[in-house]
């Protein structure tokens, strides 16, 4: 706090002149760079309107429907996507899911001084790539290059480049202005800190916040400046940096970019140095810090080599390639979209007529074709794998031995069927299982051998045994008078775990299977040892 | 305790100190006195680590400071509490904040920090300037403002004062000499430069006279410097 305030009370001064630097630079190479933009967009603007309509293949005939609602257009041609762009040795898919339509639109003819023609096309050109793109199905609209080449603009390009020059003169001297100020008015701070010996690493610290409170300061100027620039340039009915970013050049984009990554690395930069200086600070002990944390990645290294001794299950395995094939479908997909966008972009090269970029396009498809047939090769593989490993999985769904013999836990006959429980006249609360008769004194023996997981009252149950088989079988007696096991001990086939009770009375059986209850019936008519003998 | 040995230091076109050899036991008081330009200043700044002898040894303490590390002369200076000949202070922070800094440079925490510095403003008399900022402070108070800086910092074993009465009228400078005899008296090595040969207040001390680079006397007691004064060139 003591810090922040004695650099704001120290540097304020600085710190606006960082801000208004940083503005005023940024607005007047914003400006700049969007006058020569717009000079060019409007230089360029075709007399007459060609363009070609980029639609989806199945939705191609939406497209040609909702142009002829259109008066003012008219469809010149229509071609494949390959028409265009050339068959290549391996594209084998993609190229047909593209349709173009060549459409020509009818302009209202201009009237008036030369000068007031650019902007009045540049809004009718605005209007109907608006138009054209709003038609169903289509992709995108492109601006076929006009027939006559239009005629060089030297002025708007000698403005937006001396505003570019001016911009980055002042940003250049603010930069040696404000670094050459912090220093200075955190000399005496410095010599201070020095003298009361002040450990070496930390000495720099009062410069190090200066320094970091001037990229914040340049980075809002910055921001604010672009949006200021575009809004200023492009005037009052266009205010957002979105309209003047597709305006300017990809080179001047390019250099936007880098000046804000520039800004916001050196803000992250300052901000991880503060606090790499505030912990060694705090801690005075990064010796035992770094040991801690090392000590911290051996722990948690243990576990994963461990882990990596076991062999993984084929269940473990399953799931993985399933990871593993969502991951490469995804990069499919990436795969796919990339080579739309370049078939879209050899398009493009193809409407300007722009032999270079059209043969470079069309390598970049190539090589994308390439990409999405490996990786649909890998899926395919990975998808067969999978099959595979889901017949295995299969078969070891139920590990362990078999659960042989079964046999009926007691000698009554059936009271409640399975499926009967709730059903009227009979109580709802054995559902999910059957009710055997069980004779007076008889006892309630456990259906196979296993392993009692519990024993004891259970609401709505009454007196309850379960046994576990194994292959995640378990089976149930509900409703007895007592249990005679306790959990955790080993019974055998035929072993009774509880008591049916002295008066004639009806228990509930119920078996389940990974979860889920079967029909115990079915159950003990499908015993494994029956099946040998048979 | 603090020893030169044999210690010059010499520019290309002078000598500033020609083979001194002086010694402070532990909870001991020594002036050096002498006119301008006889190598006082340079002496204090060798001791503070901020220059290196031509030939000879420093030791205070365990250290001999030739050829130490920049950290372990920081560490070095984090045991002094220094009066500068021209208090160096951050204009901008307050006075309270320019004298808890000679704690946040050890790694104090800021609240004790606080604590000693208000605690030093108040035995430097000068509480009053707490919220004041430095660069608005005249040369008697930026003065006093060194001296609470120095006596802020508990845990130094040595206590350096070039020049400290330079600003100060009779009154101050004998409130000074008794603020330095109650460090003494908490077990601090004091070590003043000053053009007068004793300093009121400090109780008996040592004296050096140093002219031109060569210590030329060095005595026992305060009543010894007071017969000797008029030798004093």
């Amino acid at each position: 706090m003591t810090v922040a305030s004695a650099t704001w009370r120290r540097s304020r001064g600085t710190l606006l002149l960082a801000f208004a630097v940083a503005l005023a630079s940024g607005v007047l190479v914003t400006s700049g760079a969007t006058v020569i933009a717009r000079a060019r967009l409007q230089g360029a603007a075709p007399l007459q309107s060609h363009y070609y309509v980029v639609s989806r293949g199945p939705l191609a005939e939406a497209t040609r429907g909702g142009l002829t609602a259109h008066p003012e257009a008219s469809i010149v041609a229509e071609y494949g996507i390959d028409d265009l762009l050339g068959e290549t040795a391996v594209l084998r898919t993609g190229g047909e899911t593209l349709r173009v339509l060549e459409v020509r639109m009818a302009r209202r003819e201009a009237v008036g001084a030369a000068a007031d023609v650019a902007p009045s096309q540049g809004r009718d050109a605005a209007a109907e790539v608006a138009t054209l793109q709003s038609l169903e199905g289509v992709v995108d609209v492109i601006a076929l290059a006009p027939p006559t080449a239009p005629v060089p603009q030297t002025g708007p390009g000698v403005v937006g480049g001396g505003l570019i020059g001016v911009g980055c003169l002042l940003f250049a001297s603010g930069l040696v202005l404000t670094a050459s100020m912090a220093v200075r008015e955190s000399r005496d701070e410095l010599a201070v800190r020095y003298l009361l010996g002040a450990e070496p690493g930390s000495l720099w610290r009062p410069l190090g916040n200066q320094l970091g409170m001037f990229v914040l300061a340049g980075t809002l100027g910055a921001v604010l400046a672009t949006w200021l620039g575009a809004s200023l340039v492009l005037g009052r009915g266009e205010p957002s940096v979105a309209t003047a970013g597709p305006l300017l050049s990809p080179a001047s984009r390019a250099v936007l970019l880098a000046a804000a990554c520039a800004f916001v690395v050196g803000a992250v930069a300052s901000a991880v140095l503060a606090a790499r200086r505030a912990v060694l600070r705090i801690t005075d002990a990064p010796v035992e810090l770094i040991g801690l944390l090392a000590a911290c990645l051996l722990c948690a290294g243990s576990p994963v080599q461990a882990s990596e001794a076991v062999p993984p299950s084929d269940f473990q395995l399953l799931r993985g390639v399933g990871r593993e094939l969502a991951a490469c479908n995804r990069n499919r997909i990436d795969a796919e979209r990339t080579l739309a966008a370049t078939e879209i972009a050899a398009v493009h090269a193809h409407a300007r007529q722009n032999a270079i970029r059209f043969r470079l396009a069309n390598l970049q498809r190539d090589e994308s074709v390439r990409i999405v047939e490996n990786w649909r090769d890998t899926c395919a593989a990975l998808e067969m794998r999978r099959a595979e490993l889901r017949l295995l999985h299969g078969a070891s769904l139920f590990p362990g031995p078999p659960i042989a013999p079964r046999r009926p836990p007691v000698t009554g006959g059936m009271a409640i069927a399975w499926g009967e429980a709730g059903l009227p006249g009979r109580p709802r609360a054995f559902r999910n299982g059957v009710g055997l008769r069980v004779r007076p004194g008889e006892p309630v023996r456990a259906t196979a051998a296993g392993n009692v997981v519990y024993a004891g009252d259970l609401a709505g149950a009454g007196k309850v045994v379960v046994v576990s088989h194994g292959r995640r079988t378990f089976s149930v007696y509900g409703r007895v008078a007592e249990t005679l096991v306790v959990r955790g001990m080993q019974v055998e086939a035929g072993e009774p775990v509880a008591d049916g009770g002295d008066d004639p009375a009806v228990i509930y059986f119920s078996v389940r299977q990974r979860g889920k209850p079967v029909d115990p019936v079915v159950w003990l008519a499908d015993d494994p040892s029956l099946a040998g003998e048979g | 305790m603090v020893r030169f040995i044999h210690v010059a230091r010499a520019w290309p076109d002078r000598e500033v100190l020609v083979d001194v050899s002086l010694c402070v036991d532990s909870g001991d008081a020594l002036v050096i006195s002498g006119p301008g330009a006889a190598g006082k200043s340079t002496l204090v700044r060798l001791l503070l680590g901020l220059d290196t002898p031509t030939h000879g040894w420093i030791v205070v303490d365990d250290l001999v400071l030739g050829g130490s590390t920049p950290e372990v002369l920081a560490a070095h200076r984090r045991r002094i509490g220094c009066i500068a000949q021209h208090p160096l202070l951050v204009g901008d922070l307050t006075v309270e904040q320019n004298v808890a800094l000679a704690l946040d440079v050890s790694g104090a925490p800021t609240r004790p920090a606080q604590s000693a510095a208000n605690e030093a403003l108040e035995r430097a008399g000068i509480d009053a300037l707490r919220g004041r900022r430095a660069g608005t402070l005249s040369a008697v108070e930026r003065r006093w403002v060194a001296v609470a800086r120095a006596l802020a910092r508990p845990e130094a074993s040595l206590l350096l004062a070039d020049e400290p009465t330079a600003d100060l009228d009779a009154r101050d400078a004998r409130r000074l000499g008794a603020l330095l005899a109650e460090e003494r008296a908490a077990g601090k090595t004091i070590v003043v430069t000053s053009r007068e040969p004793s300093l009121a207040g400090l109780g008996a001390h040592r004296l050096a006279l140093l002219d031109a680079g060569r210590i030329t006397l060095e005595t026992a007691t305060q009543g010894r410097v007071r017969s000797l004064a008029g030798r004093i060139p």
